[in-house]
């Protein structure tokens, strides 16, 4: 079986030295494929060049919501720069997180508009975070696909029925994390259950959301293959089937087409 | 489905409303899905872990009660929105959970009213008594925070989205 792990933020100031040793395990465990986020200009340009030496890897540049507020405008200009190099496979991560107040609203629209933007002149997938916000994130990605079409993904989602049906009918796919496998997480795979197989991603958001039998521990792609045991079960799909449909999504959506 | 509309649909036998109101909070699904693995200070870990000792004590002594008289316990489960708030600082928690706790006390006291059921009046009236010290501690907790009094500290790592961003790189979700 061949995994691909979504959405994971991999990086030397994350991982320091023991960054080898993460992807030989992810190897190890059959994860083919990463996709390698950024959150700001640095890690943005530092997954860009782990993905280009890498096999199976492609990177994603953006400037994550919770940093809106803080980011220079020449920070801005970076990420544009590294996405109009054809060197990264997505734009974000980005979106809007009502949850914490670390970032002022207006900012984190203003910059989820950018990236929305920014991905549609690239004819780049859109990768986005919601906390306390699918709705309005919703809103905007439906403004933004009435003027032109928009692939996004909506990573880590917490969202209800009625979102995922409404992310599902804007085309969105929907990545679930680590979060899903906990037993007090009842409602969110009720959720999973109901989103459509050729929509549905896998990812850990390494190094956060450990999943069970592993909360507590650093994550790393390695153990996105809990996640995917544990959504297999609950939609009541085969694991081998599970896993290739989410593996060829995710290729899809990253435009891997034709890449080993 | 929001903590207050599951206070909305509780059942009607007072000890498995008990048991209803206490174990679908934020504090609880704190400790349920990891309290350690949460990044902030350990004086809020340790307050919350306090909390939700004297909470489970509760419930399970309610849980056992009613299934001695074979009533049927509640199936509780914790809202959705809950599940979108890992690793996030545990300080961003505290308004939330505070605010948890004081509609726990509403509903507590009409429990202990219960003139009928000596059981579940006893374990609403042993809440009770402690609700106002965890409310204390946490508001402590949260005032000192705010006068820059306690030390940042959280599990070892990458840290957590909401924690004090560091400069690089910052903490994602």
């Amino acid at each position: 079986m061949k995994f691909f792990d979504s959405h994971c933020h991999l990086d030397s100031m994350r991982y320091g030295a023991e960054l080898p040793d993460v992807l030989e395990r992810a190897r190890r465990a059959g994860v083919s494929g990463l996709a390698i986020i950024g959150t700001r200009a640095a890690d943005s340009a530092a997954a860009a060049e782990l993905a280009a030496r890498e096999p199976g890897l492609v990177a994603a540049a953006g400037i994550h919501p919770n940093d809106a507020s803080e980011a220079e405008p020449s920070e801005w200009d970076q990420i544009v720069v590294l996405v109009e190099s054809g060197r990264v496979a997505a734009v974000g991560e980005t979106g809007l997180d009502w949850f914490r107040t670390t970032a002022q609203p207006e900012a984190q629209r203003d910059f989820f508009d950018r990236h929305i933007r920014l991905a549609q002149r690239a004819g780049l997938p859109l990768v986005i975070h919601t906390r306390d916000s699918t709705s309005d994130c919703l809103a905007m990605l439906r403004e933004a696909n009435a003027r032109r079409p928009l692939a996004a993904i909506l990573h880590s989602f917490t969202g209800t029925v009625a979102e995922a049906a409404e992310a599902v009918e804007l085309g969105c796919h929907l990545g679930f994390a680590g979060m899903v496998t906990f037993r007090s997480a009842a409602a969110l795979r009720e959720v999973a259950k109901t989103v459509p197989l050729e929509r549905l991603l896998i990812e850990t958001d390494s190094p956060f959301l450990s999943p069970e039998p592993l909360r507590g521990q650093r994550n790393e792609p390695a153990n996105v293959v809990h996640t995917a045991t544990c959504l297999a079960l609950t939609r009541g799909e085969p694991l081998a089937d599970f896993v290739a449909a989410t593996t060829a999504n995710a290729r899809r959506v990253y435009r891997m087409a034709g890449i080993p | 489905m929001s903590t207050e509309s599951a206070m909305s649909a509780m059942p009607a036998e007072p000890l498995a409303h008990l048991v209803a109101v206490l174990q679908p909070s934020l504090a609880m699904y704190l400790a349920d899905s990891g309290l350690g693995t949460y990044p902030g200070p350990d004086q809020i870990r340790l307050a919350l872990a306090d909390l939700v000792a004297d909470h489970r004590s509760l419930i399970d002594r309610g849980t056992a009660i009613l299934e001695e008289r074979e009533v049927p316990v509640p199936k509780v489960f914790y809202p959705l929105s809950f599940t979108g708030l890992h690793d996030v600082d545990l300080r961003h928690f505290l308004p939330r959970i505070v605010a948890g706790l004081r509609r726990q006390t509403g509903e507590l006291e009409r429990i202990a009213a219960v003139a009928d059921d000596a059981s579940a009046a006893g374990l609403a009236a042993e809440a009770l008594r402690s609700m106002p010290q965890h409310i204390d501690s946490l508001e402590q907790i949260a005032t000192r925070l705010r006068a820059g009094l306690l030390a940042k500290q959280g599990p070892d790592g990458p840290g957590g989205s909401g924690s004090e961003p560091p400069a690089a790189p910052p903490a994602a979700l």
